[in-house]
């Protein structure tokens, strides 16, 4: 592997780094999983839907989420929505990605 | 059934039963989505071809169950560590009993051509790939049911200041050498320069204070002293290089098991050669006057030699392994 392609097989871990705390921060309303991906893509973080579907269904084994069926239109949709639990993650998690943000840009600035 | 459920269906067959039924449906839902969104997007009405292109783009069945089951091992990392060590145990016992087959083979003359070497060097191979398929089997049963939750729990339980109490194995304490060296100069002077004294003699008579000889090593025990000779100087050489180097490396281990070897191969022929010790008859007649006939007792005491060297035959083995084992790892 080269060193670039190194890089490039490093960057998606750092990107899984955030996921969870997106996908909760976007699930303070309730939406259906296709919607989320969507919102998610639209507000720059790509995610395929292999990767979403299991990490909803394992935030809800959790209990930071919570699911309800439904039939919307013409096809049943599953709505995720941020349980208590969920919330109180947020906090705890915005906290420590503000101190993680705090960290490396002072690390990459040179201080 | 559509093409849709068709995909759905494959991807729940590779999924638990018990998560089939809600994941399929989700699956389903999202895929409804997905054609919903295009056709909406591009003008196209839902067809063959659009759900062809979608499900191309979702992913193979195998993929997508994959992604929703927790990653799945033989032998977890957990385990692993132990697993290896097993194994490496297991391969070096296989590997010590094919050398001291082959070594006892040569001994007696039973391998007399190319053939019967690559014979015992497939038997080697099978060996250690029936070794192999055993200690991996044993795992995958432990994998699956022992409680890994209490070996994460012990993890935590650990103490780094149990290091120093850890005795540390590489250093050569130095009395192993110089009693080794002391007992081989002791055999070297006494069976090359008194072999007269290996006896076991019993006084005759108290007054005249005469002497029976009782017992006597044979000739074909002196026949190997040649041999016992070169490896004697060998092990001096060697105890004194651990003298100097003070810890094992790899090169020490390495010469460790080939003295260990050689011994076993010297071993073999006495065990295998004729009765290497001698008991005079008349000297027996004489300290058993009136007593039971003593007639078997020459033939039962070259039997419990053979016994106790192949003994030490096993512990030599033993070491073999032992050495081979810790050579590997500190490589």
């Amino acid at each position: 592997m080269t060193p670039d392609e190194q890089i490039e097989s490093g960057l998606p871990a750092l990107r899984r780094g955030v996921i969870v705390l997106a996908v909760l921060s976007q699930l303070q309303t309730e939406k259906y999983g296709y919607a989320l991906l969507k919102d998610l893509s639209d507000k720059g973080l790509e995610i395929d839907q292999g990767t979403l579907y299991p990490l909803l269904r394992r935030l809800e084994s959790q209990g930071l989420l919570q699911s309800s069926w439904r039939v919307d239109a013409d096809h049943p949709r599953r709505y995720y929505v941020v349980s208590d639990a969920g919330r109180k993650a947020i906090v705890q998690m915005q906290s420590e990605w503000r101190g993680i943000v705090e960290m490396m840009s002072r690390m990459l600035s040179g201080e | 059934m559509s093409l849709l459920d068709r995909y759905v269906k494959e991807v729940g067959s590779h999924l638990p039963p018990k998560q089939r039924t809600d994941i399929e449906a989700e699956i389903k839902s999202s895929l409804q989505d997905i054609l919903q969104e295009k056709s909406a997007r591009t003008g196209v009405t839902v067809d063959e071809t659009l759900m062809l292109a979608v499900l191309k783009e979702y992913g193979k069945p195998e993929k997508v169950a994959a992604s929703y089951l927790p990653p799945r091992y033989l032998i977890g990392p957990e385990l692993f560590p132990i697993f290896w060590l097993v194994l490496k145990i297991g391969l070096g016992i296989v590997a010590a009993i094919a050398v001291l087959v082959f070594a006892a083979r040569t001994a007696v003359g039973d391998i007399q051509s190319w053939a019967e070497v690559g014979a015992n060097i497939s038997g080697l191979f099978n060996g250690a790939i029936a070794t192999l398929g055993w200690v991996v089997v044993t795992f995958i049963i432990l994998e699956r049911f022992l409680p890994l939750q209490k070996l994460k729990g012990k993890e935590r339980d650990w103490d780094p200041a149990e290091l120093l109490k850890k005795p540390d194995t590489e250093l050569i304490p130095l009395s192993t050498p110089i009693v080794a060296i002391l007992f081989t100069l002791a055999a070297l002077i006494l069976f090359n320069i008194f072999p007269d004294f290996v006896a076991i003699k019993a006084v005759k008579t108290l007054t005249d204070n005469e002497w029976v000889t009782l017992i006597t090593l044979t000739d074909a025990f002196y026949a190997q002293i040649p041999w016992l000779n070169v490896l004697w100087l060998l092990s001096l050489g060697f105890h004194g290089a651990t003298i100097w180097q003070r810890r094992w490396q790899p090169w020490t281990r390495a010469a460790q098991i080939g003295l260990h070897v050689f011994s076993i191969v010297i071993l073999i022929r006495l065990i295998t050669g004729a009765d290497i010790i001698y008991f005079d008859p008349a000297a027996l007649e004489y300290l058993n006057a009136g007593g039971a006939p003593l007639d078997n007792i020459g033939a039962i005491s070259n039997i419990g030699l053979r016994a106790a060297l192949g003994i030490a035959v096993v512990v030599s083995l033993f070491e073999i392994g032992k050495n081979g084992y810790k050579m590997v790892n500190q490589q």
